[in-house]
């Protein structure tokens, strides 16, 4: 799921300062599950917006909401009547949710409440970490399992490097340990009885599907709607 | 200090029965299921409705009958206590503390002591009079 953050609360304060009537909308998919954007969140902010406000005397009205979905136009459409009440909406969704809300609300001033990380999951309650870049050409039937896009910080594909030292990565720190990506890789080749596979040369990876080419789209004919049809 | 608007959000297990025999005017005890079930906004609304402090009170150390409810209200405390930093409330207007069923004493102390500090600091700024 997509990972976020919500942003710092001074930066949101200023960003929002000149809005009389403000809208926090929170998202209840990837951002409520990584307790960052959800309706939760959406009436923390709120509520410390509305607090600061009244500390500098300079009144704001007010509301926290949520939809499902941020990123998709049916769920966006639920709020088109509420949204003509306020004049920005904070929004407590991931980058694609704040950009389908501009997208679906021309005349409106769209914020982000958030700064969106990662792809991750998980690890444990409050700890979440990335393992997905999406470059769009998945070598995960290559490594079984485990990115090295994600989890080498070299991102090579033909690992261990020689910066590996005892599982860890030699960018690891002693506050913050980093896993070797291929370590790990050859750790569950050995649980799976197949550590033969390491010495498989991985080929080149084509990159032309990731991000460098632009913003990327899928386009499937056989479940578009054309109107008229 | 009759000025001073205090809530004092407590478990039901525990610092609300010593609340209930303190009996202190003028202090809003509000029962909850758990420690643990404060949500941070709770205690953001309370300093949005005109509470001038907060205090939190659960269950003694490894006496939650939860679990962990005591732990998790003390850790939603504190993240709490950075955004009222940030607010520029302050977080000396928010505290948490472990109070037993039948400890009163402890439950006045920690509200007069609120107040003394809440006296010494001046009312909330801005904040909605009743």
């Amino acid at each position: 799921m997509i990972i976020g953050e919500r942003k710092p609360l001074e930066e949101i304060f200023d960003r929002t300062a000149s809005f009389k009537k403000i809208l926090v909308l929170g998202c209840e998919t990837c951002v409520a599950v990584c307790l960052a954007g959800g309706k939760k969140e959406a009436e923390e902010t709120a509520s410390s917006i509305s607090l600061h406000r009244k500390e500098e005397s300079k009144p704001v009205e007010i509301k926290a909401d949520s939809i499902q979905r941020q990123c998709e136009y049916e769920f966006v459409d639920e709020i088109a009547d509420l949204v003509k009440d306020y004049d920005v909406v904070l929004s407590m969704a991931c980058g694609v949710g704040v950009q389908t809300l501009a997208e679906k609300l021309p005349d409106k001033f769209v914020l982000p409440g958030l700064n969106t990380q990662f792809l991750g999951f998980p690890l444990e309650q409050g700890v979440w970490m990335e393992n997905c870049q999406a470059c769009g050409n998945c070598v995960l039937d290559m490594t079984y399992g485990i990115c090295p896009i994600t989890r080498c910080s070299k991102s090579i594909l033909n690992g261990p490097c020689g910066g590996s030292s005892e599982g860890l990565c030699e960018i690891s720190t002693q506050d913050n340990e980093i896993a070797c990506g291929w370590h790990l890789i050859y750790e569950r080749l050995k649980v799976l009885g197949k550590q033969e596979y390491m010495n498989e040369v991985v080929p080149l990876k084509d990159w032309s599907s990731s991000f460098h080419g632009g913003p990327r789209k899928i386009v499937r004919e056989d479940v578009k709607i054309v109107r008229g049809e | 200090m009759a000025d001073i608007n205090l809530v004092t959000f407590c478990c039901e297990n525990s610092a609300f029965l010593a609340a209930e025999k303190a009996n202190m005017p003028g202090v809003k005890a509000v029962k909850v299921p758990c420690g643990g079930q404060i949500e941070h906004v709770h205690i953001l609304k309370a300093f949005e409705e005109g509470a001038d402090g907060v205090l939190v009170l659960a269950c003694l150390h490894e006496n939650c009958k939860h679990f962990w409810g005591n732990d998790r209200a003390e850790k939603k405390v504190n993240y709490v206590k950075g955004l009222l930093d940030e607010i520029g409330i302050g977080s000396d207007k928010l505290s948490y503390a472990p109070v037993a069923s039948n400890n009163e004493i402890k439950y006045s102390e920690l509200v007069k002591e609120m107040i003394d500090k809440l006296n010494e600091k001046g009312s909330t700024e801005g904040k909605v009079k009743k």
